[in-house]
């Protein structure tokens, strides 16, 4: 995608028009990793505080005494007792005009016919009057969504699930 | 005068430019997906210790577990589900077994002229289902891709 807007003589010339359907898709996608980076900040943080303890008195295992009552101690990890955010988008959906500002006819290359580039800009989005002319007002609409994880990664993460397994504290 | 193309030409314009931004999106994606390792190719971890579930385990014994990062994390990639591209556009002569169509104008104003013969054009994607043979193809990929020793 093109990293500078085309400005001629101060005038804003368009965008290519992958840049414009791109734009939304890339912010929902940045707003996605945000997400994702705020879900594994709350899980490092939450994760090195100490357990929460709870001290309560049940019978006593082990057969003892009627009415005989023993003192355990519970340590409980905060991550497991509080609801983890792990906001994500679902689906996003937008809709726009592009007024084409520019339509270039590449060169033909021997026989390949020459290709055609788009450049446009987001047209008002105020009601559209019937009788203007419409050519070169192109109506957009995307809708995105997540549709489950792809299979290498599923088994990528397969195996780094598996992996996970407790070890001796170093120094216990 | 506007400058014409053929109407393949202008259709075919119109699919690169969403396949374009899917790309650049996916690209994105990579990079991110990247990140959750270091530069030696090895998951950036997160340790963590927690109460022990060893059967032998006194008291505040502590296990450590190591988790990948991307384990804990929602990987859920956006794509681009529909896309539909609606316009009106100037039909021109045959050529060939294409059609020439009138580009728009650029610069701003429309033309005030009188048109031509007037075609609305709706192009409408949808995310396909994998076809069953590249559906095999991906699962013999993923087998190859299985862990070997290094």
């Amino acid at each position: 995608m093109s990293d500078e807007p085309k400005i001629r003589n101060g005038q804003f010339l368009g965008l290519p028009m992958a840049d414009l359907i791109g734009g939304p898709l890339l912010a929902a996608t940045e707003a996605q990793m945000a997400l994702a980076k705020s879900t594994a900040a709350f899980i490092e943080e939450v994760g090195a505080m100490p357990p929460a303890q709870f001290n309560f008195d049940r019978p006593k295992a082990g057969g003892g005494q009627e009415g005989e009552t023993e003192r355990v101690r519970l340590d409980v990890p905060l991550l497991s007792i509080v609801p983890i955010p792990s906001l994500g988008i679902d689906e996003i959906n937008f809709k726009f005009d592009m007024q084409v500002t520019s339509a270039t006819v590449d060169p033909a290359d021997g026989e390949a016919p020459g290709k055609l580039r788009l450049e446009g800009v987001v047209a008002g989005s105020g009601p559209r009057d019937p009788s203007a002319d419409q050519a070169g007002n192109y109506n957009i609409d995307i809708r995105a969504s997540t549709k489950g994880v792809p299979e290498g990664l599923a088994r990528v993460l397969d195996m780094l699930n598996s992996a996970i397994a407790p070890s001796v504290k170093p120094g216990a | 005068m506007a400058e014409r193309a053929t109407l393949r030409s202008l259709i075919r314009a119109i699919a690169e430019s969403v396949a374009g931004a899917q790309h650049e999106v996916e690209r994105r994606q990579a990079a991110h997906l990247r990140s959750f390792f270091d530069d030696d190719l090895r998951p950036v971890r997160m340790p963590m210790r927690v109460p022990s579930t060893r059967a032998d385990a006194a008291p505040g014994d502590e296990d450590l577990i190591e988790p990948a990062l991307l384990s804990l994390l929602p990987p859920s990639p956006l794509r681009i589900a529909e896309a539909q591209v609606a316009f009106a556009v100037e039909l021109g002569a045959v050529e060939g077994d294409d059609v020439l169509v009138a580009l728009p104008e650029t610069g701003g104003a429309p033309s005030a002229g009188a048109r031509g013969l007037m075609a609305n054009v709706v192009i409408r994607f949808r995310e396909a289902e994998i076809p069953g043979g590249v559906d095999g193809l991906l699962a013999q990929l993923s087998k190859s891709r299985d862990a070997s020793a290094d």
